[in-house]
């Protein structure tokens, strides 16, 4: 009896020993450690403690919540253009999302129809020159084509992304940078830019409005493009 | 024998049950124990801090408070006496700036968990759930933005210099990886040198004089902050060169000057006073109403390019006109 007790209480100490033990570490397979060695562009804390992965992440979102978001919540960018030059103030206020506190700058949610006057590569910052349906001739605005892209206009116009789960300030960075990745690929590579000029095309997109900003220069930046109807050249 | 060890394991196990449920006594009933607020900020030296410092204390007092400033000078361990201090005198509340990212949320957990509430301004931990509220600089947003404006007046295209703020602060990193985020996507933009010059003036300027010795092909130059890029332009001055473009960092008054005498070409102005503000205003609403009333935690604050068009509408890190 006194040694099955014994026994027991051997059992015991060495499976609460063997749980602290397996408590203290973390295991972690070689290539993962390699992994996140050569990849150490950004810090890799994150709310839950797992690694931020923008690749991941964007994945995560980008046609079942990013997208759908763009479709149902966008506003025409026509009713957004003359509301913000009428009236900036009120136009940042009932289309623009500010952050609480977060600064002067508003993002915008939009989608429009327009014809390209002219696509401007003389930039690294390409541009396709945008005349709204009805055309006039002139152009309204500019849609952001790469390869280098400004702002962080599709991050910081989501609804459900927040700075806090996302981490700190490098991460909020680099699923910013992610996201222009994949519209580089996704949204503007399919496009024949060199011919682009003189179609019509719809688009969904985002831009920021800074305090400084000029609503005449305002750059949208595209989360779909779609050409609508080719003109025979 | 074995009943005694049995008891001790179990006891073991028990003890941090036992700690989460005091903690949970603590908080719930902690109320502030006096109306001091206790302002740590990293540096009385560099003119950035010690704005942020005054902007807090002022506001603090505004409202009401007494208030306690110390430095840490970038030191945990030293950061990590001054909350015990903190503690100690029973504060309402601390606002603080931290010293490193990593090592500062243990620091901060001690007052917490002495039902002191944490406020951070400026720089972010790397952890929530701890400071009642994050008012952070967006230095990475800061950094592209400042980044576009130079590559724009390069032309896209020209040769560089760097100059990185100092090593042991997160924020020279993070400034340094946000210009290299946007230039390196102009392939015509070469860096011919990237140093560190510690956000000292004087270094800045044996850097700039010396790199300006051995490559005269030298167009631009971008620094981490403002005072290396005064120690730069003071370095471009005795060179006799004027074709140099300069860009600084942070937004203070004596490159606001040199940018509207056209010594300096741009800076980027940090929401300084902005975050200090705020982080007493919220630590304020919490004292008195148990709630931030913010839906997050960590605010991020955008920084705002300044050129010779706008650099007449700050000063002391505020907006003026």
């Amino acid at each position: 009896m006194l040694r099955i007790f014994k026994k027991i209480r051997i059992c015991i100490f060495i499976l609460i020993v063997s749980f602290l033990i397996i408590d203290a570490c973390t295991i972690k397979k070689i290539n993962e450690v390699d992994k996140n060695k050569s990849k150490d562009k950004y810090s890799t804390w994150t709310k839950s403690g797992k690694k931020f992965d923008p690749v991941e992440y964007v994945n995560s979102i980008w046609s079942t919540k990013l997208i759908p978001e763009f479709r149902t919540k966008s506003t025409d960018i026509k009713l957004v253009l003359s509301a913000l030059k009428k009236d900036r103030k009120n136009g940042i206020k009932l289309y623009g999302r500010i952050r609480k506190f977060g600064g002067t700058s508003a993002a915008f949610r939009v989608k429009g129809k327009a014809k390209v006057l002219k696509y401007d590569n003389s930039s690294m910052n390409g541009l396709l020159l945008l005349d709204l349906l009805p055309p006039d001739g002139k152009k309204d605005l500019d849609l952001q084509v790469g390869p280098v892209i400004r702002q962080t206009a599709i991050r910081d116009s989501a609804d459900f992304i927040t700075f806090t789960d996302v981490g700190n300030q490098l991460q909020f960075a680099s699923l910013a940078d992610e996201l222009n990745n994949r519209i580089k690929k996704e949204v503007i590579k399919p496009l024949d830019l060199e011919h682009i000029a003189g179609e019509t095309i719809s688009f969904l997109g985002a831009f920021k409005l800074e305090e400084s900003d000029s609503i005449d220069d305002i750059a949208i930046t595209p989360i779909e493009i779609k050409v609508v109807k080719t003109i025979a050249k | 024998m074995s009943k005694k060890i049995l008891i001790v394991v179990l006891v073991a196990l028990l003890l941090p049950l036992g700690l989460v449920i005091a903690g949970g006594q603590k908080e719930g009933g902690a109320k502030a124990a006096s109306n001091l607020m206790v302002i740590i900020t990293p540096d009385k030296d560099n003119t950035f801090f010690t704005a942020e410092a005054d902007a807090a204390k002022a506001k603090a007092e505004a409202l009401g408070y007494k208030t306690l400033l110390a430095v840490h000078g970038d030191d945990p361990v030293k950061e990590g006496n001054l909350i015990d201090t903190a503690i100690a005198q029973k504060a309402a509340a601390i606002i603080i700036d931290i010293a490193n990212a990593d090592a500062s949320p243990n620091n901060l957990k001690k007052a917490t968990d002495a039902g002191i509430p944490v406020f951070c301004m400026d720089r972010e931990i790397n952890a929530t759930g701890i400071a009642k509220a994050q008012l952070i600089s967006n230095n990475f947003q800061g950094a592209k933005l400042g980044a576009q404006y130079f590559v724009k007046l390069m032309g896209e295209k020209g040769n560089y210099v760097e100059l990185v703020g100092k090593e042991s602060d997160t924020n020279a990193g993070v400034r340094s990886k946000g210009f290299h985020n946007i230039i390196d996507q102009y392939p015509n933009m070469k860096m011919v040198a990237q140093q560190t010059a510690n956000w000292s003036q004087t270094e800045a300027y044996s850097v700039i004089e010396s790199v300006l010795q051995a490559h005269p092909e030298v167009n631009g130059i971008i620094c981490g902050n403002d005072t290396m890029a005064l120690g730069a332009q003071a370095a471009i001055e005795a060179a006799g060169r004027s074709d140099i473009i300069v860009m600084g960092f942070d937004g203070n008054d004596n490159v606001l000057a040199s940018i509207l005498q056209g010594k300096i070409d741009g800076t980027v102005m940090q929401p300084n006073a902005k975050n200090a503000d705020m982080a007493v205003e919220l630590a304020d609403k919490y004292i008195k109403t148990g709630s931030t009333g913010m839906s997050e935690e960590k605010i991020l604050n955008d920084c705002f390019l300044i050129t010779p068009k706008n650099a007449d509408q700050w000063k002391g890190y505020r907006k003026i006109k």
